[in-house]
C-alpha cells in the first residue's frame, strides 16, 4: 500500500514538474544544474583550495554564468550528502527526479575514481566515505530527461577494458553524451575558466569541440574524454563528433536511446590536453 | 611535524626531475622536459622583467589577412562576411570551419566542427619526432606572421599529445581502440628562460596521416622593462608553494612536477602592457586510498611567484594573494 501511495505521489510530482518545465520551455534553450564543492565534511578528502583561494565553486560559477541567460538554471547546490539525487530511485519520494534528471545538462565537480571490482566509476560525495557508483545510476529517463552529463572529476571515463561495464548502467536511461576525464583533470590558476569556456563553447560549437577547448591547457595534463552511444557505429561517431547542444536538448533530434537501443558505444580520449 | 613536512618537501623537490621524466610518455618528450628543466630558472639570481607590447585596435582583421596570405587557412574557407564578437575576441565562421582571434590579433585558434572523422590502427601512430617536424614546418612556413621571434628568443618543442578513439558494442563483440591524431606543442624561451603559463604557446593539430587539421597560437610580443627582479632560492620558493602532505586520514598530496621561468597568463587574462615576471608552476596530485580499496583523485596547478619583490598583476591570483598577505609588491 505504501509503495502504491508513493507511486501516486511520484506520478503527481512528475506531472507538476514537467508542466512547470514545459510552461517555460519556449523561453529557454535548456535547463541546467550543478553540484560542486570546495571541501568535504570533516576534511575526508583534500579540498580544492590553495593559498590564493578555492576553485571548485569558482570554476562551477563560470559554467553557470556561461549558460546564463539563454538557459534556465534549476539548481546550483553543494555536493549531495549521500548521493541520492544521482542514484536511480533512491531520492526521497521523487526518486532521482530531484537532481540529475531534473535538468538537460548536469555539471558535477568532485574527486573521482573507479572500482573495477564492481566495476564502476565513482564520484565522492559530501559525507565521509560516501561514493556514488555508476552501477547505481540510470540517467535520462525521468522528468526532464538528462541529456548531457559533465563529470569534472578524475578517472570517471577511464579508458580500459572495463570502460563499457562502468558506463552502460548510466546510458541505459537515455543519456545522450557524457564528458569527463579518462585520467586526471586539473583545477587551479590556469584552469579556473574551464567552466565558463565549456558553457560558452556549448552554445557556439559542437559538444566535442566545447569540451576539448575548455580543457586545453598549456601544460599537457588534462586527460579529457567524451562518450556517446548510437544505433550504429555511424550514428555513434556522428553523435560523438558532431552533436551540438541545441540538438541534444531536443527530444526529436538525436533521440534518446534507452534499454539497449544505444547498441554502439564510442568515445574519444585525449591524452594530456 | 615541521621537520616531517620539511623532509617531505625536500623529498618532493628531489623527485621533481625524476617524476617529470617518469610522467613523460616518450624519449623525445623526456628530452624536451630535461632540456626545459635544465633551463627552468631555478638557481638564477635575477631575471629581467618583460612586458607585453600593446597592439592597435582592429588587429584581429590584420591577422586574418596575414594568415590567409600565408596559406595557413583552408583554401575552401571564406571568412570575410562572417565575423562576430565573442567573450574572448572575434570569431570567424566559414561553413564548418571556425577561427577565433583575440582582439589584439596575438592569439588565435582554427578548428573544424567535425571532431575526428578517421582513425587508424595503433601501429600507424607516428613518432613524436616526426610529428614535431611536421608541426615545426607548418609554424615556420604558414604561421610566420604571428609566431615571430625577437633577438634572443627561441622556439622550443614542448611535446606531443595524442588522441584515441574507443568503440564497443553492447553485445561485446567489438571492442576496438584506434589512434586518431596528435597535437604538437611549441613554447618560447627568452634569453634562455622558458615562458611558463598559457602564453607563448603554439599547437598544431595533426590527423593520423600527419595532415594539419587545426592550430592554436598565443604569441604576444615582449619588450624588456629594464627592471631586474631578484629571484628567491628554491627553498624559499617552495615555502610559498602548496606543500606535499600525507595525512593521518590517508589523504595524499604530492608535487608531481615543477617548472620555472617567466609567467605569461595567456591572452584570456593578459593585461596589455602587463608585467611578465618570475614564477614556478607546480603540478600536484591529490589521492585518497581507503581500506576498502576505493580510491579517488584530483589534480591541481599552482602558479607561485618566485621574485623576492613582486610587481602587482591583477591577472595573477596567487601573486595578488601574496601581496595581500604581506609580500613586498610594487606598482609596475
Amino acid at each position: 500500500m505504501r509503495t502504491k501511495r508513493i507511486g501516486i505521489l511520484q506520478l503527481a510530482a512528475t506531472v507538476s514538474l514537467l508542466l512547470a518545465v514545459e510552461s517555460n520551455a519556449s523561453a529557454t534553450l535548456g535547463w541546467y544544474g550543478a553540484y560542486a564543492t570546495d571541501s568535504y565534511s570533516g576534511g575526508w578528502l583534500p579540498e580544492f583550495c590553495d593559498f590564493a583561494g578555492c576553485y571548485g565553486w569558482d570554476t562551477t560559477y563560470g559554467f553557470l554564468d556561461g549558460m546564463y541567460p539563454n538557459n534556465e538554471q534549476v539548481f546550483a547546490s553543494g555536493l549531495p550528502s549521500t548521493g541520492a539525487p544521482l542514484v536511480e530511485g533512491h531520492g526521497w519520494m521523487f526518486g532521482d527526479l530531484v537532481g540529475a534528471d531534473l535538468v538537460d545538462v548536469l555539471w558535477l565537480w568532485t574527486h573521482g575514481g573507479v572500482d573495477n571490482g564492481i566495476p564502476a566509476s565513482q564520484w565522492s560525495m559530501w559525507n565521509p566515505n560516501v561514493m556514488v557508483n555508476s552501477s547505481d545510476m540510470r540517467l535520462g529517463d525521468d522528468a526532464k530527461h538528462l541529456k548531457l552529463f559533465v563529470s569534472y572529476a578524475c578517472h570517471t571515463l577511464q579508458n580500459d577494458e572495463y570502460w563499457m561495464d562502468r558506463l552502460v548502467p548510466i546510458f541505459e536511461g537515455g543519456l545522450k553524451i557524457m564528458v569527463g576525464s579518462h585520467d586526471i583533470i586539473n583545477w587551479g590558476e590556469t584552469m579556473d575558466e574551464a567552466g565558463w569556456e565549456f558553457a560558452v563553447g556549448l552554445q557556439e560549437t559542437t559538444i566535442y569541440n566545447a569540451w576539448h577547448g575548455a580543457l586545453e591547457d598549456w601544460w599537457f595534463d588534462n586527460d579529457g574524454a567524451i562518450i556517446a552511444t548510437g544505433v550504429s557505429w555511424g550514428d555513434c561517431f556522428d553523435r560523438l563528433n558532431s552533436a551540438t547542444y541545441s540538438q541534444i536538448v531536443s527530444d526529436t533530434q538525436r533521440p534518446p536511446l534507452r534499454n539497449g537501443a544505444g547498441w554502439a558505444y564510442c568515445g574519444a580520449f585525449w591524452d594530456n590536453l | 611535524m615541521r621537520t616531517l613536512l620539511r623532509a617531505i618537501v625536500v623529498f618532493a623537490i628531489s623527485c621533481v626531475l625524476s617524476k617529470s621524466f617518469a610522467l613523460a610518455k616518450s624519449s623525445s618528450q623526456r628530452d624536451a622536459l630535461l632540456e626545459r628543466s635544465a633551463a627552468s630558472g631555478v638557481g638564477i639570481a635575477e631575471v629581467t622583467v618583460l612586458r607585453t607590447k600593446r597592439s592597435s585596435t582592429g588587429a584581429a582583421n590584420a591577422t586574418l589577412q596575414s594568415l590567409g596570405a600565408a596559406g595557413a587557412l583552408p583554401a575552401s574557407a571564406y571568412w570575410a562576411n562572417a565575423q562576430r564578437q565573442t567573450g574572448h575576441g572575434v570569431a570567424f565562421d566559414s561553413g564548418r570551419w571556425h577561427l577565433l582571434l583575440s582582439d589584439d590579433g596575438r592569439a588565435g585558434k582554427l578548428n573544424h566542427d567535425e571532431g575526428v572523422s578517421d582513425c587508424a590502427e595503433l601501429g600507424e601512430k607516428r613518432s613524436d619526432v616526426e610529428m614535431a617536424s611536421i608541426g615545426e614546418a607548418f609554424v615556420l612556413e604558414k604561421l610566420q606572421s604571428v609566431v615571430q621571434l625577437a633577438v634572443g628568443e627561441q622556439i622550443v618543442f614542448n611535446g606531443a599529445k595524442h588522441q584515441y578513439r574507443r568503440s564497443a558494442s553492447l553485445d561485446g563483440r567489438v571492442n576496438r581502440l584506434e589512434y586518431c591524431g596528435s597535437t604538437v606543442e611549441f613554447g618560447r624561451r627568452v634569453a634562455g628562460l622558458a615562458i611558463v603559463g598559457p602564453g607563448s604557446k603554439v599547437r598544431i593539430d595533426l590527423d593520423f596521416r600527419g595532415s594539419v587539421t587545426g592550430f592554436v597560437f598565443d604569441w604576444p610580443q615582449y619588450v624588456e622593462t629594464g627592471v631586474k627582479q631578484a629571484v628567491l632560492n628554491l627553498g624559499d620558493i617552495n615555502a610559498r608553494a602548496p606543500q606535499s602532505e600525507i595525512s593521518a586520514s590517508g589523504n595524499w598530496s604530492v608535487v608531481a612536477r615543477m617548472e620555472c621561468g617567466l609567467f605569461d597568463p595567456g591572452y584570456k587574462r593578459r593585461i596589455a602592457g602587463g608585467p611578465i615576471q618570475s614564477a614556478c608552476v607546480y603540478h600536484m596530485r591529490h589521492r585518497k586510498v581507503d581500506s576498502t580499496g576505493q580510491n579517488t583523485e584530483s589534480a591541481s596547478i599552482h602558479v607561485v611567484p618566485a621574485g623576492v619583490t613582486l610587481i602587482k598583476d591583477p591577472s595573477w591570483r596567487y601573486l595578488q594573494a601574496l601581496c595581500t598577505h604581506g609580500a613586498v609588491c610594487l606598482d609596475q
